[in-house]
């Protein structure tokens, strides 16, 4: 059952409006809130959450939901919406709404029966697709009940976002046992009961087997009782009087939700286009008739001609099945995810009827946010034939015939990045709930060399490979012809967003264009496109480097590019990436003139990144923002343990200026330089295009120069417009220096 | 190859880290073959060749080289005294070396042209800091020192930018004569070693950690 509800916001005075819906209201004396939510912001709608109950009479009880610009609640701007908490859905009320201005900020709160009032929540809505507008966003995922109250989330609320994504994992279903002060039955955590499969994700169903145990997989109703607690423990305080988990950080601003293999238990679940397999469930099995998985091995007894590799069934989904419904809805109705209805296309069965979970939202007409499902549709995670690791090996992991997008949602990607880039956005974001960059050679994996001490005790082990749920580790032919898609298209200042990894990096992607996706050699860079990794917010990982110095960071990162390099692979990092500029990093006093890996990778603190765009869209502004990870079920308040700080941060200029190198021309006796300007941005340069170059070096002057700003020369790069998507190059003369090189900055003007 | 070392001392507790900084892809080997037999007839003559290799930093660096050696020249040969400007040596008819002891090192000699010129040429292949890459050329100058013409921006006929040493194919750009020049035809082609080092990957033992 969904208990959302659409509705249109007014303006009016207090209690002039009440759409009530059509439930009778139960009194509820004593309701207490969990916290409050919004999300899926648009410009004109949103979406808010509220958990609430009297635990002494739980019921379904009438809340009053408060939304108004004045973050006094004045009662003259104040609208109102009534509807009730849903028992089924652990007492949870989500309501969408309409009505709203854009680019405005709005306050919201919960009244309760007996006047109770929840937290205030605030969002900003979208400015109109045709504004221009500076956006600012945060991201991270990877929220792991070990690492609560999840110290870095407290300095999320000052930062007054526009919006945050939530990119998957969002809870784990693991147990946590945290030091703290509260009462144990919050500090302490159970995991979830196993819905499936075996304790080691084997990738083999685990047979039905009575004697083992009383009720060896979850019921339905264990399913949805277990995670609804996982989701609710994230909002409570380990430490009394201590933060109240993730309460804040929802409250803060208007969210963005996506989810990944956690919130579906890590088991057979997570892989949503993979057949259902047999019944699951109770003490006999039979509780849920689908749900139990097949068999991932290679050419395993269950999948034998790996025919489980690629479901092309008119049916037999697993997220068809009970068990995957049902953690859908505990995570549907604890996140603040609008009603986006269902699939409506019967020529896919793999998505018809499921829940849409995917969406692009217009941030002012510089910015397209697209938030991905990665989870629904894909097809099953590989298994070697043994079992004991995923099988990242052709042709299995680049089958053409597999998905992880699923084909409805594919060609929606492809044609919203096609229209986004036609209607002159500059900025294309994309999340996902897996990275999509390349990390180790293809199906195998980094030697890595030279490695850092991680510190006393560590048992830290860098990611050297891309495992299994990753892009590039199974589903490797859809990735690389959605890559090619945005190359062949042009499609400029595609961002890929994405957590999971537990580390974080900033990379370029490759692609093969020929489609050979088992020659590295063949793979050559996605034009004007990159990903940023980041995360986690809480999670395990970062927590086994307790060597945090620089050092360490710069000998590991070293120790990757330098095996990557090795193995052919695009190493991590944007060095040489077109527009790149302002590069910082913390203790490294040369990433602005010599940018090197460490400079966009952090593997050993807890952190999101923030993106900024600056009105006119020409600059992207990306801060890698974080804390030292602390260690698991410490419990850690954030005024006692690590300070967050900038760790790295970088700019990319839609236009960007590359040079070659330098020519001595020996009859002109001019240095000579070709510099082309490109214009990625959604709108023509308006012509005369100069170029201007500052503090060029004192030995030498721009012989050629066609004019001048502020005693700084410039030049000519196009009398004409410069339409989107093209370029232009000028030919630099220089004199000859009698000595030294020749250096300047430049712009666009 | 990597090609240097620094060792980061530090001092913090008792951990010291010998630290191997990020070493750039192996040094690429071409071979170069310039057609000149159409300049045996040109009256633009006499001609002679110009190598650089210049700094993208403008600090002298000296993070890259160069190195030329098995000169042939088709029937014709170097003629005069070379010309030496910056952190070059040697001779051509053995081998000439390259540094970026200044931000612009050049060689010229002349040359009576044969039916062909070729060489090889081994380049170091380190990123600079900044943007400006640094730079090889090859050129041909004409009697008025001018390089000439050729599908090349600068009239040169090959130009290696050494960019992110990364992946793909590495882009030596080579151009053709063009004008009076027709038929003046460079091709640089890698040497196997250099394909090797290319395509060269390690696939080790998957041994994946991946927190989920």
């Amino acid at each position: 059952m969904q208990n959302t509800n659409k509705f249109t916001l007014a303006s009016c005075a207090f209690g002039s409006l009440l759409l009530s819906s059509a439930f009778a209201a139960d009194v509820a004396s004593n309701v207490t809130f969990l916290g409050v939510a919004s999300g899926d912001v648009s410009d004109h709608d949103a979406t808010v959450w509220t958990r609430a109950v009297d635990p002494a009479a739980p019921q379904a009880t009438l809340l009053r939901l408060q939304v108004t610009t004045d973050p006094l609640f004045n009662l003259v701007t104040l609208s109102e919406i009534t509807d009730l908490t849903v028992p089924e859905n652990d007492y949870t009320l989500k309501i969408d709404f309409s009505g709203l201005a854009a680019a405005t900020q709005y306050y919201y709160r919960f009244i309760g029966p007996s006047g109770e009032t929840s937290i205030v929540g605030k969002f900003k809505t979208a400015p109109a697709p045709t504004a221009s507008a500076n956006v600012r966003f945060a991201f991270s995922g990877d929220n792991d009940g070990l690492m609560r109250p999840y110290a870095l989330a407290s300095t999320v609320p000052a930062q007054n976002f526009d919006f945050y994504m939530n990119l998957g994992d969002v809870i784990y279903e693991n147990a946590s046992n945290v030091t703290g002060s509260a009462n144990s039955s919050v500090r302490t955590s159970p995991s979830v009961t196993l819905s499936n499969d075996a304790l080691n994700f084997n990738g083999v169903p685990r047979a039905f087997n009575p004697t083992v145990g009383a009720a060896p997989f979850a019921t339905q109703a264990q399913l949805k009782a277990d995670y609804y607690k996982k989701y609710r423990e994230n909002f409570l305080a380990v430490n009394n009087g201590g933060q109240n988990g993730l309460q804040s950080f929802y409250a803060a601003q208007g969210m963005y939700t996506t989810w990944d293999n956690h919130e579906l238990g890590n088991r057979k679940y997570i892989d949503g286009g993979a057949p259902a397999g047999g019944s699951v469930g109770g003490p006999l099995g039979t509780d849920m008739p689908t749900g139990r998985g097949v068999d991932a091995r290679n050419n395993g007894s269950g999948n034998l001609g790996n025919v489980n590799d690629v479901n092309n069934s008119l049916t037999d989904y697993m997220n068809r099945s009970v068990g995957f419904q049902a953690l859908s809805q505990t995570f549907f109705n604890t996140q603040p995810i609008a009603n986006r209805g269902l699939v409506n296309n019967a020529s896919d069965p793999r998505s018809h009827g499921t829940r849409i979970y995917y969406f692009a939202q217009q941030w002012g007409k510089n910015v397209l946010f697209m938030n991905l499902d990665c989870r629904s549709y894909r097809d099953i995670r590989l298994k070697t034939a043994t079992a004991n690791a995923d099988d990242s090996s052709a042709p299995r992991a680049n089958n053409p015939g597999r998905t992880l997008l699923g084909s409805t949602q594919l060609a929606w990607m492809k044609q919203t990045l096609l229209a986004a880039q036609a209607a002159g956005t500059t900025w294309k974001f994309v999340t996902t709930s897996d990275p999509m960059d390349q990390i180790g050679p293809i199906g195998g994996a980094l030697t890595l060399t030279n490695l850092p001490s991680f510190g006393t005790g560590s048992t830290y082990s860098a990611v050297n490979a891309d495992a299994g749920k990753s892009w590039m580790g199974n589903y490797r032919a859809e990735r690389n012809a959605l890559l090619k898609f945005i190359a062949d298209n042009k499609i400029t200042n595609v961002v890929f967003l994405t957590a999971d990894d537990h580390q974080n990096r900033i990379n370029e992607l490759t692609y093969s264009p020929t489609g050979a996706t088992e020659v590295q050699a063949s793979y050559v860079k996605v034009p004007y496109c990159f990903e940023i990794v980041a995360g986690p917010l809480g999670a395990t990982g970062p927590d086994l480097i307790t060597n945090h110095t620089f050092a360490m960071a710069q000998q590991l990162s070293n120790s990757l590019y330098n095996a990557q390099v090795a193995a052919g692979v695009e190493p991590f990092g944007l060095q040489g990436y077109p527009g790149l500029g302002n590069v910082y990093r913390e203790n490294d006093s040369t990433a602005a003139a010599n940018p090197t890996t460490v400079d966009f990778y952090s593997p050993d603190t807890f952190n999101y990144n923030i993106l900024s765009t600056s009105p006119d869209g020409k600059k992207l502004t990306v801060t890698g923002y974080g804390m030292d990870a602390t260690a698991q079920n410490a419990g850690l308040e954030y005024s006692s343990g690590p300070q967050a700080r900038t760790i790295f941060s970088f700019d990319i200029d839609s236009i960007p200026v590359t040079r070659s190198g330098f020519v001595s021309d020996r009859r002109l006796n001019k240095i000579v330089q070709q510099v082309t300007v490109t214009n990625n941005t959604g709108s023509a340069l308006i012509g005369p295009v100069n170029l201007v170059l500052h503090g060029l070096s004192g030995n030498t002057a721009l012989s050629n120069a066609t004019g001048g700003t502020a005693g700084d020369p410039s030049i000519t790069v196009t009398s004409g417009n410069l339409a989107p998507g093209t370029s232009a190059t000028v030919s630099l003369q220089f004199n000859r220096p009698t000595t030294g090189g020749i250096t300047y900055t430049t712009e666009v003007q | 190859m990597i090609n240097k070392s620094t060792i980061f001392a530090f001092a913090a507790g008792v951990l010291a880290f010998a630290s191997l900084p990020q070493a750039q892809a192996a040094t690429l080997l071409f071979h170069v073959t310039v057609d000149t037999a159409p300049l045996t007839t040109s009256p633009n003559g006499p001609f002679s060749l110009d190598f650089q290799l210049n700094d993208g930093s403008g600090s002298a660096d000296g993070n890259n080289t160069a190195t030329l050696s098995n000169f042939t020249f088709g029937g014709g040969a170097a003629t005069g005294s070379p010309t030496y400007l910056g952190g070059v040596t040697g001779d051509i008819s053995s081998s000439l070396t390259f540094s970026e002891s200044n931000a612009f090192n050049e060689f010229f000699q002349g040359f009576t042209a044969g039916t062909s010129l070729a060489f090889d040429v081994a380049i170091s292949r380190n990123t600079d800091a900044g943007i400006t890459p640094d730079s090889f050329i090859f050129s041909i100058l004409d009697s008025t020192l001018g390089a000439i013409t050729t599908s090349g921006p600068a009239g040169q006929s090959v130009q290696f930018d050494i960019t992110s040493p990364i992946i793909g194919v590495d882009a030596v750009q080579s151009f053709n004569g063009n004008g009076d020049y027709t038929g003046v035809n460079a091709s640089v082609v890698p040497e196997p070693s250099a394909n090797l080092l290319a395509l060269a990957s390690i696939f080790g033992v998957l041994t994946i950690r991946r927190r989920k």
